[in-house]
C-alpha cells in the first residue's frame, strides 16, 4: 500500500482508485457508527454511500488524511441524524408497561444480548445515542465526541452516563419481553 | 444486565455491506461524472454556435441598391386679388398704384435651384 499523503493527491487529482483506497480506508468507521446509529443495515449503507459521495465533494478541503476522520465522524453523525428523521427511525420511547418476569442473567446468551443492546440502542434519544455511539463504540476521547457533535465535554460525559444507564434498563426491559 | 457489558461486542456489519457501498459509491461518482461531462460537451456546442452566429451577424453584406430622391417642388405662389391690394393700399393711405409699385416694382427672373443628393442632378425652378 502506498503512502497515504499519495493517496489523498491522488484522489485530489481525480484518481478513482485513490479514492476508492480512501474509502476502504474509513469505511469501517463510517459503516459501523451508521449502524449503530440508525440500527438497520439498509439504512446504514445509505447512509454511508451519502457520507463518502459528500467526501468525494469535499476532497480538495484537507490537505492531510488525518483532517478526514474527525469530519467523517460529523458528517455520519448529521447524515444519519437526517435519515433517521425521515425514515422515523429514532422512535420511540421505550414502552413502559412490559411484563415482568424474574428470571436469571444467565439464561440469556452472549449473542441474544448482543442483539439486545442493538435494539435498545434505538430507544435512545438520538443525542444521546451519538454520544454513547461514539464514547463507548468509537472509543474517542469526551473532547473528541462534544467536538464531532458540537457540544461540549462536560454534557457529552453526561449523555453518556445517561445513556448507559437507560441502555441497562431497557435491555432488562427486552430480557424480560423475550421470555 | 451485567456490568460488564461493552457495547464494542456489538461487532462489525456484515462484509457484503463494505462491497455494497463502495460499489453505489463507485457507481455514483461514475454516473455523476457522465453527467458533467455530457454537460461539458453541449455548454461547449452551445458556444461554438453562438460564436459562429456572432461572426456571421457582423460580417458585411452586399451593397444595397440606393432608393429613388424624390425632390419636393415649393408651393405655387399666392396671388393676391385686386381688391385685396385696393384695401391695403387705402388702410395704408396712399395710392393702390404705388402700393402695387412698391410691393410688386419690375420683378426679376427668380430661378430656383435645387440640389440632389446626385451632384449631376438639378432641379431648376423658374418663375416669371
Amino acid at each position: 500500500m502506498e503512502p497515504p499523503a499519495d493517496v489523498l493527491a491522488r484522489a485530489w487529482r481525480g484518481d478513482e482508485a485513490a479514492f476508492e483506497e480512501l474509502m476502504r480506508m474509513h469505511e469501517r468507521q463510517v459503516l459501523r457508527t451508521a449502524l449503530r446509529l440508525l440500527g438497520r443495515v439498509e439504512d446504514a449503507e445509505d447512509a454511508a454511500q451519502e457520507v463518502f459521495l459528500r467526501l468525494y465533494r469535499n476532497l480538495r478541503g484537507f490537505q492531510t488524511l488525518a483532517e478526514i476522520r474527525p469530519w467523517l465522524y460529523r458528517v455520519t453523525v448529521n447524515v444519519c441524524y437526517d435519515l433517521g428523521r425521515k425514515r422515523r427511525r429514532f422512535v420511540a420511547e421505550f414502552p413502559e408497561e412490559l411484563p415482568v418476569q424474574q428470571t436469571q442473567e444467565s439464561d440469556v446468551s452472549l449473542e441474544q444480548r448482543r442483539e439486545l443492546l442493538a435494539e435498545a440502542l434505538a430507544y435512545l434519544p438520538e443525542k444521546e445515542r451519538a454520544a454513547v455511539v461514539l464514547r463507548e463504540i468509537e472509543g474517542l476521547e469526551t473532547a473528541k465526541v462534544a467536538e464531532i457533535l458540537g457540544s461540549t465535554p462536560v454534557t457529552v460525559r453526561t449523555q453518556v452516563s445517561t445513556g448507559r444507564a437507560r441502555l441497562r434498563e431497557i435491555v432488562a426491559r427486552l430480557e424480560r419481553r423475550k421470555r | 444486565m451485567p456490568d460488564d457489558f461493552s457495547l464494542r461486542d456489538l461487532g462489525e456489519p456484515p462484509e457484503a455491506s463494505y462491497e455494497a457501498v463502495r460499489r453505489r459509491v463507485m457507481g455514483e461518482i461514475r454516473r455523476r461524472k457522465r453527467v458533467r461531462n455530457a454537460m461539458r460537451i453541449v455548454a461547449v456546442a452551445a458556444g461554438v454556435v453562438l460564436v459562429m452566429a456572432g461572426l456571421l451577424a457582423l460580417r458585411p453584406g452586399p451593397p444595397m441598391p440606393r432608393a429613388p430622391m424624390l425632390a419636393r417642388a415649393p408651393g405655387a405662389p399666392v396671388l393676391t386679388p385686386v381688391n385685396r391690394l385696393l384695401a391695403r393700399a387705402a388702410r395704408k393711405g396712399i395710392s393702390p398704384s404705388r402700393d402695387r409699385r412698391e410691393r410688386y416694382a419690375p420683378a426679376q427672373e427668380l430661378v430656383v435651384r435645387m440640389q440632389t443628393d446626385d451632384p449631376n442632378v438639378v432641379i431648376i425652378w423658374m418663375v416669371d
